[in-house]
């Protein structure tokens, strides 16, 4: 009697094996879609800030700008990390123990608002 | 007089504001600075020069460079471990066969079962579990082999099959870890969108909201 129930009891447990395993395949499909539709989102909406194809491909550097790109650049930079800061994050999307005050960020809003 | 990269320097998006206003418009906005004021040519000219697109592209590569790299790296490693995961299943259910249909006296040794190819590949399948596992500093319950031979289960079937579900619960375990990353890409990309409209409407209104008015 006692080597029948063991012999039920492993059946259920690889039985239930099997299951979480089904479940994580379902899983796994469930994440790699999201990270497709991450990627198309993304490049939708390259294309709307007007990026193409060829300028993501061209490897494009800084150096590669014109100097009075370059200065413009260095300015929407720090406008980018900015925003970023006033969410409490650093470049690489990373919460960061101090949050800036939106305050000064609601003001030079307001002074560009034309 | 044309805007040189020296009459940027060091700006902020205040100061562009303030150094795009004509010098009636400062008055008017009692504004007092030193910056010196341009014509709406000259800022025109600015403008034209300027390929926007290309700086949104080279400020989305500081942040997303390594988000990218991420998402492609989460997706190698997802579709491996859906891999790994459907071979363990065939052979789980395959050891269940092979221990129901063997006698009472008979030992069967799993590593010896099935078809060679189906072997070679499961055994390819578990090196690369170790590999992934060492990488990651999991236990997934293989031994590595001295001299770094190829990894084997336990002969018995009850005991292979022990072994995989082990293996399963790591897998199953690190999926959960990998949702929530997908989780935080996914809401990090939603950021860069949302920031990008709003930094070029930004500068687009700055601009053409300077070129726009009405002398």
């Amino acid at each position: 009697m006692e080597g029948s129930y063991e012999t039920v009891s492993f059946d259920e447990r690889v039985k239930k094996t099997l299951e979480s395993n089904e479940e994580t395949l379902e899983e796994i499909n469930r994440l790699l879609s999201i990270i497709e539709k991450i990627k198309t989102g993304r490049e939708a909406a390259f294309r709307e800030l007007g990026i193409t194809s060829e300028m993501e491909a061209a490897n494009l550097s800084v150096s590669d700008l014109s100097l009075t790109e370059q200065k413009f650049f260095d300015i929407i930079r720090n406008e980018f990390l900015d925003e970023l800061a006033a969410r409490g994050m650093d470049a690489d999307f990373k919460k960061t123990e101090k949050t800036k005050s939106k305050s000064n960020l609601t003001l030079s809003r307001k002074r560009l608002r034309i | 007089m044309a805007i040189t990269p020296k009459d940027l320097q060091g700006k902020s998006t205040k100061d562009l504001y303030i150094l795009f206003l004509s010098e009636e418009d400062r008055k008017k906005e009692n504004i007092k600075t030193e910056l010196p004021s341009f014509t709406r040519a000259e800022i025109q000219s600015l403008y034209d020069s300027l390929s926007l697109p290309r700086l949104l592209l080279l400020v989305s590569q500081i942040s997303l460079g390594k988000t990218d790299y991420g998402l492609e790296k989460q997706s190698e490693e997802l579709k491996k471990i859906n891999e790994w995961i459907n071979a363990i299943q065939q052979r789980i259910t395959f050891a269940q066969e092979v221990k129901k249909n063997a006698s009472a006296d008979e030992k069967p040794n799993m590593n010896k079962q099935g078809s060679a190819q189906e072997r070679n590949e499961f055994n390819i399948c578990l090196k690369e579990m170790l590999t992934w596992a060492n990488e990651k500093n999991l236990t997934i319950g293989i031994d590595q082999p001295e001299g770094g031979g190829r990894p084997t289960l336990n002969p018995d079937p009850s005991d292979y099959i022990e072994q995989l579900q082990r293996i399963s619960s790591t897998l199953n375990a690190e999926i959960k870890n990998i949702t929530t990353n997908v989780s935080k890409y996914q809401s990090d990309s939603n950021t860069f969108t949302e920031l990008m409209s709003t930094i070029v409407k930004k500068f687009t209104d700055l601009i053409l909201g300077i070129l726009n008015k009405t002398q």
